[in-house]
């Protein structure tokens, strides 16, 4: 598997929706630095979905590079630490992501398993 | 289980290596792997610092690979990680220049059209000794970066976009032949090239300036 795929089966399909996973577990978690996010998603989804951390940290860069997010450089256990967190903008554009996601796994719910009813 | 002041500088000297000297991924990085390797430690007593460090660099191994792309021109290589940083750099910067570009360019080539003015010569020499100046002023920006004796992403998307540019407002104007056209001679391409070259210096500037403020987030939590 590609080291820049989301370490699943079927990838191809979580790849698309990195970005908004990050935004979205920003706006639950105000602060988070880049091994607790990778962390924080193999616990939520019990280790099924692996972010690499090649396809991590350059969707961070990208979403700072956007002004979507912030950072903040403090000093832990002597190292730096460097957390992210949402900017007004990508507050705004967090909930404009999610209802696009939200819209899109609806539609596919229609498709892959529609439910017909006489009226 | 945490890493002691000499295991960190391990880890940095580790990345070092593989040519994570770019300080505003540096630091990032060795927090990443430092935290997984106090965790391997955790998980498992017995695992040695050594052990756990060449588990946790394996890891890293795709991303750390020497790469490079179209974007930078492939005879610049780093660290692919370092590439993906800039890369993202370059089409941000790339896609706002064609886009402002595109609408300056042709609000100008409009106006042009309803009111033909015609440009003296001596305005053309003004130009010509203002994109001089933008060439001079990179160089020396250039300089600047050069002197401050680290390296950033925003370093290195500078030094390999500026000076192309640099060498193309001074190279286009050797002679004081200058790449300015008459007025009658103003068609949408030649007043994008123009326009990119008043807008880049712009941009050139934005990459010298975060460069700096990358340390300067470092040095405040330092």
């Amino acid at each position: 598997m590609n080291e820049y795929q989301l370490q699943m089966s079927n990838s191809k399909l979580y790849k698309g929706s990195l970005n908004t996973i990050i935004l979205k577990l920003l706006e639950e978690n105000t602060k988070m630095y880049g091994y607790e996010i990778t962390q924080k998603v193999k616990a939520l989804t019990k280790g099924e979905l692996e972010i690499t951390e090649g396809a991590l940290y350059p969707a961070l860069h990208k979403l700072e590079a956007e002004g979507l997010l912030d950072v903040e450089v403090v000093k832990v256990d002597n190292r730096m630490r460097k957390y992210y967190k949402l900017t007004q903008k990508g507050t705004t554009e967090t909930a404009n992501r999610l209802s696009e996601l939200e819209s899109f796994i609806r539609n596919m719910e229609h498709l892959v398993n529609p439910k017909w009813s006489i009226d | 289980m945490k890493l002691t002041k000499e295991q960190i500088q391990t880890i940095e000297y580790a990345l070092g290596k593989r040519g994570v000297d770019y300080i505003d991924l540096k630091y990032e990085l060795l927090d990443h792997i430092a935290t997984e390797v106090e965790q391997l430690m955790t998980d498992d007593a017995t695992i040695s610092f050594e052990e756990a460090c060449n588990i946790a660099f394996e890891k890293w191994k795709g991303t750390l690979k020497t790469s490079s792309s179209f974007w930078l021109g492939i005879v610049h290589s780093a660290p692919k990680i370092v590439i993906d940083s800039c890369v993202s750099i370059v089409k941000d910067l790339t896609y706002k220049l064609i886009g402002y570009g595109v609408l300056i360019s042709l609000l100008i080539f409009l106006i042009l059209k309803v009111y033909p003015l015609e440009f003296s010569d001596s305005l053309l020499i003004v130009i010509g000794v203002l994109q001089y100046a933008i060439g001079t002023a990179l160089l020396v920006l250039f300089l600047i970066i050069k002197r401050s004796n680290y390296k950033t992403s925003y370093s290195f998307v500078f030094n390999v976009n500026a000076i192309p540019f640099a060498l193309y407002y001074v190279l286009f104007n050797v002679g004081f032949e200058f790449y300015v056209v008459k007025s009658q001679d103003f068609d949408l391409i030649n007043i994008f090239i123009q326009v990119l070259m008043i807008l880049y210096p712009i941009y050139g500037y934005r990459m010298f300036k975060k460069h700096f403020e990358s340390r300067k987030n470092i040095l405040t939590t330092a």
